[in-house]
């Protein structure tokens, strides 16, 4: 495996006091590393490219399915063979970027999907956890697509499935539309146990519970607006 | 008197707004045609009754309401996804703009530059 064919792709918004250990922690597996700063008002942009990462900024916010597209262009235009995503809040643990992509490569699959619940999770609240258990089942109904995790944000993606899959949900639905991709053209794909750690930062940043309605609106609106 | 005379100024100014601008050619016959009728009825409001009563509906009134809602619903759908084609016309430029300007660090594998700052 090349390893400088490998990019990890970190959305971020507003993200300056974890993202210098963020990109520092995943620069020590991989050599590629973009940040998209989606409009962030601190200085999150200068201190990723302190770090060490790429930066690309986008000068209106768009959401974070916005802002992984646009990791995931400049990743392919930089000749990547595999890219992954990544959360720029320090939830998920930069040590299982190539074991992961490690499985993906020996499964001959297109996309790995990280799995806290075949993983590990620390500090997960329950009401968090009934919410994820929520969507795994709805994910099942609608899409008939059978996982243990749906909206893990740690994912391996190869080349070729960037190429013809397009985040088209801005916002937080990508994480659905990419499980709904995946049913709707039978790609090959695992799923991987990965760690979460909810820190009170990441908690304090991440989604609220009552944001699973609001990605369900988004995803009925993106199907009636098309 | 006087709404009836508004209405059909208002409705004057739609149908030619529509024939003049709507691009898409059945469209525009569509809406210039029911602005058309729209001030037929409005000059004679009791033929709203008949048509309604063949649609099981009592009162031309009511018939009109109904008509006003669909075509509200059907604006509002419009609208969606108009704005939605606007938007990913934005999210385009917006990426262009950010890749076309990205910044790359001083030595993307070598770390070791940091410390001289």
């Amino acid at each position: 495996m090349d390893i400088t064919k490998v990019w990890v792709v970190i959305a971020a918004y507003n993200e300056e006091q974890v993202i210098e250990e963020t990109v520092t922690n995943v620069l020590a597996f991989v050599d590629n590393v973009v940040v998209v700063d989606d409009c962030s008002v601190d200085d999150t942009a200068q201190v990723a490219l302190n770090a060490g990462a790429h930066v690309l900024r986008h000068s209106i916010n768009l959401g974070q399915g916005g802002a992984l597209q646009t990791g995931i262009e400049y990743s392919l235009k930089n000749g990547s063979d595999y890219i992954v995503t990544f959360d720029a809040d320090g939830q998920h643990n930069a040590a299982e970027i190539l074991p992961m992509l490690s499985a993906l490569q020996q499964s001959k699959s297109e996309i790995a999907l990280g799995s806290r619940f075949l993983g590990k999770t620390l500090n997960l609240t329950w009401q968090r956890r009934w919410i994820l258990k929520l969507a795994i089942c709805f994910t099942h109904v609608t899409g008939g697509i059978k996982l243990t995790d749906v909206h893990n944000g740690f994912r391996v993606m190869s080349r070729n499935f960037c190429k013809h899959f397009q985040f088209s949900q801005n916002r937080m639905a990508h994480a659905s539309e990419i499980l709904s991709h995946l049913s709707g053209h039978n790609i090959k794909f695992i799923e991987f146990p990965v760690t979460i750690t909810y820190t009170e930062y990441s908690k304090r940043k991440g989604q609220r519970s009552s944001n699973s309605f609001r990605i369900l609106m988004e995803l009925f609106m993106g199907h009636v607006s098309k | 008197m006087i709404l009836t005379s508004l209405l059909t100024v208002v409705f004057v100014f739609m149908a030619i707004y529509s024939a003049i601008f709507v691009r898409r050619a059945q469209i525009r016959y569509v809406l210039f045609i029911t602005y058309i009728g729209a001030i037929f009825f409005v000059w004679n409001p009791d033929e709203t009754t008949v048509i309604a009563n063949y649609f099981g509906i009592g009162r031309g009134l009511d018939f009109i309401l109904v008509l006003f809602s669909v075509a509200i619903v059907n604006a509002l759908f419009f609208i969606i996804k108009h704005l939605n084609s606007q938007h990913q016309d934005i999210t385009k430029l917006i990426r262009y703009i950010a890749i076309r300007d990205a910044r790359i660090p001083r030595h993307p594998s070598d770390t070791s530059w940091r410390h001289e700052q």
